[in-house]
């Protein structure tokens, strides 16, 4: 009997004590109530301005500290933003480069993201390549970009990351960069006779290769 | 169907085989297990138990052209895809009925880009065009409902010229 009315005495007791605590709030609330009522203006709080972010210049990046002193020769630049880094390189120096950053046992990206293009037409370097890796060992991305003229021939880095095949073959069917040393540069989602490249800025969106879809589509006279 | 097809004029026996065989054919659709974007999805749909398309005896997917007589484009026919639509189409044993499901199939949808065919009845010529990106399965049985109806109107008395 004891240990079942032990339990109601305690949940009696923390009504009652509850019980207090609202007589006690009702009352200050009452309080509150009887002075009289601020008519002064509200200042308005200063705002504080959202700082924009922007890419900063960084001398002592640890990744980009720890490269082979032969390779960081070719390192133009190491910026920041919002805690991105990204590395500009020289095409010459960028396959070198790669293969550092892979077989460096203090950085070990192994692991190529994604490639990418960027077509900067009317620029001398028209297009701009960014490489995203990966490293598992210091659970870091870091962005690898490097500029190249339209008749430039990129070095391919599918030797050092496999993934780079796809990846490549993707940009050079987009774009039409080149890679040298790539084992099977062919186009990868347009057909394989297709004209142009869709995603440089002076290719019309809506473009279509009419010299493609007449030789491959019968396309229909639709009843009028 | 071809000696008889196109030789009479209207009478009680177009119109008696006409009901035979047009109600044959409108009850037991033999659609393609086809899709190409996210239309493909309410098509499924449409098939599975909730929406359940064998009540119009439509449900089963074929999975070869050669055993289909029903092509539901569901989805955004680019123009490498739209060669293979067409390939498929001619595999296709006649007759053959083509629904083109959603914005994408009929016109294009909203990519107007080098890569998209601007409506798949540029290749293969379509008999109900499904509205809605992407149409419900409520629309595509709608859709399905009317092409039976057009199959209903099939007739192998001489057509007026």
């Amino acid at each position: 009997m004891s240990d079942e009315e032990k339990p109601k005495q305690n949940s009696e007791a923390q009504k009652t004590a509850g019980k207090t605590d609202l007589k006690e709030e009702s009352a200050v609330a009452e309080e509150g109530a009887e002075k009289p009522p601020v008519k002064d203006k509200p200042v308005p709080k200063p705002k504080v301005k959202k700082k924009i972010p922007s890419y900063e210049d960084v001398d002592d990046d640890p990744v980009f500290q720890k490269l082979n002193e032969k390779v960081a020769v070719s390192v133009l630049s190491v910026q920041k933003f919002l805690d991105q880094s990204i590395c500009t390189v020289s095409l010459d120096g960028l396959y070198e480069l790669m293969v550092d950053l892979r077989d460096n046992a203090d950085l070990d990206f192994n692991y190529l993201v994604d490639v990418t293009a960027l077509d900067y037409l009317g620029d001398e370097q028209r297009f701009c390549l960014v490489y995203q890796l990966y490293s598992y060992k210091l659970g870091r991305l870091i962005r690898i970009k490097t500029r190249a003229a339209e008749d430039e021939v990129v070095p391919s880095v599918s030797s050092i990351w496999k993934t780079a095949d796809w990846l490549e073959r993707e940009v050079y069917d987009l774009f039409g960069i080149e890679f040298s040393g790539h084992p099977d540069l062919r186009r990868i989602l347009l057909p394989d006779d297709w004209h142009g490249y869709p995603l440089r800025k002076d290719y019309d969106i809506k473009l279509q290769d009419q010299a493609w879809i007449s030789s491959h589509l019968k396309i229909r006279k639709t009843p009028v | 169907m071809g000696l008889i097809e196109n030789r009479m004029e209207k009478n009680v026996i177009t119109t008696t085989v006409d009901s035979v065989f047009n109600w044959a054919r409108k009850s037991s659709l033999w659609p393609m297990t086809f899709g190409l974007a996210c239309c493909a999805i309410e098509m499924m749909a449409t098939g599975a138990s909730r929406f359940d398309m064998d009540r119009f005896g439509a449900g089963i997917f074929r999975p070869s052209p050669r055993q289909s007589d029903l092509i539901i484009i569901a989805g955004t026919v680019t123009l490498k895809m739209a060669e293979v639509i067409q390939r498929l189409y001619d595999q296709m044993p006649d007759p053959k009925w083509v629904i083109s499901m959603g914005a994408c199939s009929s016109a294009g949808g909203p990519f107007d880009t080098y890569a998209t065919l601007q409506g798949v009845d540029k290749v293969i010529p379509v008999d109900v065009y499904i509205p809605g990106c992407p149409p419900r399965p409520e629309a595509l049985l709608y859709g399905l409902m009317r092409l039976q109806d057009k199959i209903d109107e099939m007739t192998i008395a001489k057509k007026a010229s």
